[in-house]
């Protein structure tokens, strides 16, 4: 047990607490009730303060080893133990195990006569034997204020009561006593007169028919604690409250960057797609295309082996499966791998507080890494639209802080703003895609922008897309005077735009092929006139022969002539079969 | 401290809360006076020794 208490330790010193293991609660009385100290909770009928009561103890005694008491003055054992089974809590199986101690004191008014002076003595000699008898650590007094319904003599109850508190204290027990919450006054006795350390009020309202129950810390002595009103429900797991402390914007911002399924789409946001955990929400009016996109995100998510949880609000399981089966995004198979959890529940079968209490106890229980809500206006259904924004507020920075990507996808009807959506929430979310349909030469088409997307570079273009058997296929961009063509008309643009290249096509071609034939007919002109020089040079070269020839046989005869008038000697440069002709004739 | 409850146990089974109380048992219906008896009017009248009425 001391374990456990070392455990709890709590921040301030100076006061012990004892955690109450109710969820929800430790965190808003910063570690549990004050410990050796009575806590007085009041609320109207039906508000919850008999369970939370019994919650205490029950956790105490199983989870944090402190056996506890409970004296009830208004419902038997029996009826009690019968009543908190529903929540799992086997009270049978505590009391003989030496947990818990249950008495049950009966207050009937017409039995009892008052015939003068007396005193309480009677109840704590009760009290001081149960906590003996298993050595109690807390202790409950459910409705206290039974005993003024059952004796007349105010003066001596109010004197016994306070001693009652006071003898608690010195017993070093932690006790809750519960009592009914007066006009006015926070009890109807004014217990909170007495027992001033910790005062928590249970309320239970009903708004546009649907019921909250809420839980305030009024006071905490030597503690500093959360003093707003905090929505809890009652499940079968006993009580949770859901604390807005994490209304924070502590989370951490991830660098990291998550396909939205869609190419294309990746290419608008950056080239990369969202950032890991942050908040996408999708707007768009009916029929433009929100879960098919959705159903790609979630695909992904399952394809990178990443658990996702589908909160439908409209439509059933199998009717997404179905749909979105046609479009080619089979959902099913990581339906049965475990990686795909579908959550279906009409918005209006619940309050608000139900749908955000069962949000976090299924993304505690499923852990996912992407959470899609389908579609989140459906909730406003439910609440106020303030409502519906406080609890959306709390739900983005729950999913934030646990590191989840969300997408959110809400519907904008006609008579709205597009910018508008359902809930106000586009200033929570990180990036906003808007879905709309463009109205175009008779034809509607479907248009996706990136309206905001923090911290990226992001597309401005306005792009249609289309519903293939492959999913949501993004088309290219044609502008035209009238802004983007969409529909047949971009159709007709493609046609247009592949008419045209491929007539430059053919162009391009044909005047390849002449610029061929120009330089083949180049070409043999070249040689042409290649062959003309040759036949030039062939002619020169004759021509000087001819001249060597003539000139030689001019020399020949003018040597003749010389020899044959016996003149000069035959010259130097004579040829030399001249000279052997020479030569017998000097001999001779 | 007390004669009425001298145990634990007793206090419990006999739902006593106040001290001192005396109970009547039988005959039935069972009735608790509560205090020290000091006003005999109301323990006559609380042990149906005598008419609440005639107490007026």
């Amino acid at each position: 047990m001391s374990k456990t208490v070392d455990h709890q330790a709590p921040v301030n010193p100076g006061l012990a607490k004892a955690p109450t293991g109710i969820q929800g609660l430790d965190e808003i009385t910063g570690g549990g009730l004050p410990r050796g100290r009575p806590t007085l909770v009041c609320g109207s009928a039906g508000c919850g303060k008999t369970l939370l009561a019994m919650e205490f103890l029950v956790r105490g005694a199983t989870q944090f080893g402190e056996p506890g008491v409970f004296m009830s003055f208004e419902e038997t054992t029996q009826e009690l133990t019968q009543n908190v089974r529903s929540l799992g809590f086997d009270l049978d199986d505590l009391v003989q195990q030496k947990k818990l101690a249950m008495d049950f004191v009966r207050v009937e008014r017409n039995e009892i006569e008052e015939t003068g002076e007396y005193d309480l003595e009677g109840l704590f000699v009760r009290l001081n034997f149960a906590i003996d008898s298993v050595g109690a650590k807390r202790v409950v007094l459910d409705t206290i204020e039974a005993l003024f319904s059952g004796l007349s003599n105010i003066a001596i109850l109010r004197g016994e009561l306070r001693r009652l508190f006071r003898w608690l204290k010195d017993k070093g027990v932690t006790a809750v006593i519960t009592c009914e919450s007066g006009e006015g006054t926070l009890t109807k006795h004014s217990l909170e007169e007495y027992v001033s350390d910790c005062v928590i009020v249970l309320d239970h309202r009903v708004t546009d028919q649907m019921s909250t129950r809420r839980l305030r810390i009024v006071k905490y002595r030597g503690t500093s604690h959360e003093t707003n009103e905090y929505p809890f429900l009652i499940d079968e797991d006993g009580i949770s409250v859901l604390p807005v402390t994490s209304l924070g914007l502590q989370h951490t911002a991830s660098a990291e960057r998550i396909s939205s399924g869609i190419p294309r789409l990746d290419a608008m946001l950056g080239g990369e797609g969202y950032f890991r955990s942050s908040t996408v929400l999708m707007s768009g009016t009916a029929g433009s295309g929100k879960t098919s996109i959705a159903a790609h995100f979630a695909a992904a998510a399952c394809q990178r082996g990443e658990r996702c949880l589908y909160f439908a609000f409209e439509e059933s399981p199998g009717q997404i499966l179905r749909n979105m089966r046609s479009i080619g995004i089979d959902l099913e198979q990581w339906v049965d791998k475990g990686l795909l959890h579908f959550h279906a529940s009409r918005a209006a079968i619940h309050g608000l507080e139900m749908h955000l209490a069962t949000i976090h106890k299924l993304v505690r229980e499923f852990q996912p890494r992407v959470v899609i809500m389908d579609p989140v206006g459906s909730l406003t259904s439910v609440g106020t639209r303030q409502d519906a924004n406080v609890m959306l507020t709390r739900l983005i920075d729950f999913l934030k802080m646990q590191g989840i990507t969300a997408l959110l996808t809400s519907l904008t009807s006609g008579d709205e703003a597009l910018e508008q959506t359902v809930v106000n929430v586009s200033t929570l979310v990180d990036t906003w895609l808007l879905l709309r349909d463009l109205e175009l030469d008779g034809e509607r088409n479907r248009v996706m922008y990136v309206l905001k997307s923090r911290g990226m570079a992001h597309s401005n273009q306005l792009r249609e897309f289309l519903l293939t058997d492959q999913g949501v296929e993004l088309q290219n961009v044609y502008l035209g005077a009238e802004g983007v063509l969409t529909g047949s008309a971009r159709q007709t643009r493609e046609a247009m735009e592949k008419a045209a290249r491929l007539l430059r096509h053919q162009e391009v071609e044909a005047k390849q092929r002449e610029r061929v034939l120009k330089r083949e007919a180049q070409e043999a002109r070249i040689i042409a006139l290649q062959k003309e020089f040759e036949a030039e040079e062939e002619v020169a070269k004759r021509d000087s022969d001819q001249e060597r020839s003539r000139e030689e046989t001019n020399r020949q005869d003018r040597d003749r002539m010389g020899i044959s008038r016996q003149g000069d000697k035959v010259l130097k440069d004579a040829e030399p079969s001249a000279r052997s002709h020479q030569t017998p004739r000097v001999r001779a | 401290m007390n004669k009425f409850a001298s145990t634990d146990e007793q206090t419990a089974g006999d739902q006593i809360v106040a001290i001192p109380t005396l109970v009547r048992k039988l005959p039935e219906p069972l009735r608790r006076i509560v205090g020290d008896l000091s006003n005999t009017e109301r323990t006559l009248v609380g042990l149906q020794l005598r008419l609440a009425k005639q107490e007026k």
